[in-house]
């Protein structure tokens, strides 16, 4: 059971984000589904959310790859350490294109239920991506 | 903001935080690409991301310049250079 729910995390990633395949959202994702992101200002609530999330980030990051690079899974959950890469090439929360790389990690917790993901747990570097996109300056360079 | 006192806040930092926060990668200034600090030094522009990455940067001037190369083509004297180019392109040829 534990490899299965590694597969189907890992299958909406490289699928759903990298690939741009949103109907397999559909297919991994419980109707019910709910993210927690204090990144968000909101909660991400079922498979239409989740779209709305995947296209807003592949809207701004074209090229956007995720890679997980390591996953562990006890019981109904499954834990993903990734690392994302994409060049800023479209708005993001008001941010206009900037045509700069940021590469970003963060660690997922997903709760699977019926071979579908109910519920996600993310923390990711929001204040790294936002330091690389210029929009908050790095400390060193703000003290000059 | 003199050194004695940079120094003072980055040591205010260290003991508060121990070590502000710094993404470990940061785009390169010149092209845009993704650079770990620890190959910041090695690092040497793709020849396509940095003048997409400078296309991009000067995106307004550009777009400021077709309008007025528009707007310049569209006037008599525009219309005029473009017929004198064409005729000189045909003599030259």
């Amino acid at each position: 059971m534990s490899e299965q729910n590694k597969a189907i995390s890992r299958r909406l990633v490289e699928e759903a984000f990298n690939e741009g395949k949103l109907d397999v959202v559909d297919e991994l994702v419980a109707p019910d589904f709910i993210n927690h992101d204090p990144a968000s200002p909101e909660e991400i609530r079922g498979p239409e959310g989740l779209k709305d999330f995947v296209r807003t980030y592949r809207t701004a990051f074209p090229d956007i790859r995720v890679r997980i690079e390591d996953q562990i899974a006890e019981g109904d959950k499954v834990v993903s350490r990734w690392s994302g890469n994409g060049t800023h090439k479209g708005e993001l929360m008001g941010m206009p294109a900037s045509g700069k790389q940021a590469t970003v990690t963060g660690i997922s917790i997903d709760r699977l239920e019926g071979g579908k993901i109910i519920e996600s747990w993310n923390n990711w570097d929001t204040l790294g991506m936002l330091q690389q996109l210029g929009v908050v300056p790095e400390p060193a360079r703000a003290r000059r | 903001m003199p050194s004695d006192e940079r120094a003072t806040t980055l040591e205010t930092e260290l003991a508060m935080f121990g070590g502000f926060p710094q993404p470990q990668h940061m785009p390169c200034e010149e092209c845009g690409a993704s650079v770990a600090r620890s190959e910041a030094a090695e690092h040497v522009c793709e020849r396509e991301r940095w003048l997409d990455f400078q296309v991009h940067r000067h995106r307004d001037q550009i777009e400021a310049f077709e309008e007025e190369l528009a707007g310049f083509l569209a006037s008599p004297e525009g219309q005029f250079e473009a017929w004198d180019a064409e005729r000189r392109r045909g003599q030259s040829s």
